[in-house]
């Protein structure tokens, strides 16, 4: 089996959790409706409770509620359009959404869905390493902005936004901060970051529990309007039987959660990686240096992307956003200032727990070999190589910077 | 062609090793995702040598490397008639790369332009 270099994506369910979720299943686990008041629909209850303070626990702020979603895209959907649908029933005068341009499709999705309640979206531009500055920001920000969403750690890049810099600015128009954090549980030091957010959207496949469960935590003084309609669990706001057992494991995914020292690791890792590439000529690596580092985004000059594609389809590794899989070239990258053609030609490599050193070196190895070939055969990398600046061959004035 | 190679490593898919003599055509932009040059060698009987480099996708190095075989021994007459539809038919390229068939065709009459114009080609 290839190595798994496609963390972004998805995770495995760690062991540890799968162990943790058996107590749930069969006829002599807590797989009672955590609705009911019997003892068994108590205990169901209690384990769902118990996920919830870890949850809390990741925030490090109890002033938050916990709805329990699908995951991150039912969380962002809520968030934005929850929010949205609020706004509109007390016809309130915020009405417009700030988006950064390197969102997930979900959060980008779920903003232009938000236009038919009648707000109006505006994309925040990055810089070319994939940052929001702060006078881009608050050019932007007025009076009338109700909510901005950032993803603190962008899925095909890594990059860190500064969100204790950037809260600052949005909380002093009075508008509401919503956090796409997907990537960043694990792979960020909490440090109070979450205390500057309004609204969080977590995804439990994302950190090594179990697919098919999120939540979306937000502040009780937000009016929120419900995007399902049922059975009124979760206070009317996400109608529907809890799934205790995925809700348990995410809980305890959180519990086991990556710390300092497995970000070490993992830096590791990815610096061997990056040297294993940049060993190669003429890649682009896309993102700051001080980026996430499970994330490694890389483009190849000289390649077309869908040669890069067929030549790596052995490879589990990523090329945009997995989430995302209509093909073109990834909307982050372009955003970033890569032009199409090299867009195209990028993949995303990431990383996780189970990730070892033996692991990079075979990937690199065989990323190496295909990039070479594909080059050798290649007009466009004969010219890059003949001198011409990456910027005049492929027609664009933006700065690359290519190692 | 060896169907069993992957694209990438077909026969006759690179710029020559020692350019002089050759002719050579450019077709294709870089930002369209499709950039194909062909180069030829001419001998006294036609076409001895073509070879074509390939940015796009794994159809078009397929098709570029069987119309190199088949060119080989071609006069440039023949070569002429050429057209991307008929590369696609010949080489199998789906309908969704047959735009690039189109960029190997005007690849290779850019070539034979030079071959005409005396601007390599020359018998080597």
């Amino acid at each position: 089996m290839t190595p798994y270099l496609d963390y972004a994506a998805t995770t495995p369910v760690d062991p540890r959790v799968s162990r943790f979720m058996a107590r749930f299943e069969g006829p002599d686990g807590l797989f009672a409706n955590p609705g009911s008041d019997h003892p068994a629909g108590q205990g169901a209850a209690a384990a769902v409770d118990d996920a919830a303070q870890q949850v809390l626990g990741l925030l490090d702020d109890p002033g938050f509620r916990v709805i329990w979603t699908s995951g991150a895209t039912e969380a962002d959907n809520l968030a934005i359009g929850g929010l949205a649908r609020g706004v509109a029933r007390r016809d309130g005068r915020r009405r417009r959404l700030l988006v950064v341009a390197t969102e997930h499709s979900a959060v980008l999705a779920a903003a232009r869905a938000a236009g038919s309640a009648g707000m109006r979206v505006q994309t925040l531009p990055v810089s070319g390493d994939g940052l929001l500055g702060l006078r881009t920001l608050e050019s932007a920000l007025d009076d009338d902005v109700a909510l901005v969403s950032i993803a603190p750690v962008n899925n095909e890049t890594g990059v860190i936004q500064d969100i204790e810099t950037l809260a600052g600015a949005i909380h002093a128009v009075g508008a509401r901060l919503h956090l796409d954090a997907a990537q960043a549980v694990g792979h960020l030091p909490e440090d109070g970051l979450y205390r500057h957010a309004d609204m969080v959207s977590l995804s439990a496949h994302k950190f090594y529990g179990p697919k098919g469960i999120g939540a979306l935590c937000y502040r009780p003084a937000l009016r929120l309007e419900p995007l399902l309609h049922g059975g009124g669990q979760q206070g009317g706001m996400r109608p529907g039987t809890l799934p205790v057992p995925l809700i348990a494991g995410m809980g305890e995914a959180l519990r086991i959660r990556a710390d300092q020292g497995e970000r070490t690791r993992q830096r590791g890792l990815q610096q061997r990686l990056r040297q294993h590439l940049e060993a190669l000529g003429g890649v682009v690596i896309n993102g700051h240096d001080d980026g996430s580092a499970h994330v490694l985004n890389a483009s190849f000059a000289g390649i077309q992307g869908t040669a890069l594609r067929a030549a790596l389809a052995d490879l589990s590794v990523g090329f945009g956003s997995a989430c995302n899989s209509r093909g073109g070239p990834s909307h982050v990258l372009r955003a970033m200032g890569r032009p199409d053609a090299l867009a195209h030609a990028s993949v995303r490599f990431s990383l996780g727990r189970f990730t070892t050193e033996s692991d990079i070196d075979s990937v690199a190895e065989r990323v190496g070999e295909r990039v070479r070939r594909l080059r050798a055969i290649s007009p466009v990398w004969r010219e890059l190589q003949a001198a011409g600046s990456i910027e005049d061959v492929y027609g664009v004035t933006t700065p690359q910077r290519m190692a | 062609m060896d169907m069993t190679l992957e694209p990438w490593n077909a026969e006759y898919l690179g710029a020559p090793g020692a350019p002089t003599g050759w002719a050579h055509g450019v077709a294709g932009r870089v930002a369209d995702g499709c950039r194909v040059d062909c180069w030829l060698a001419m001998g006294s009987a036609g076409i001895c040598q073509a070879r074509f480099e390939v940015f796009a996708g794994p159809d078009a190095m397929q098709a570029a490397s069987w119309l190199a075989g088949w060119l080989v021994g071609r006069s440039v007459d023949a070569a002429e008639m050429v057209t991307g539809l008929w590369l696609a038919e010949q080489a199998g390229m789906p309908d969704e790369a047959r735009v690039e068939g189109l960029c190997i065709e005007d690849a290779l009459r850019s070539a034979l332009t030079a071959v005409v114009a005396g601007e390599g080609g020359s018998e080597i």
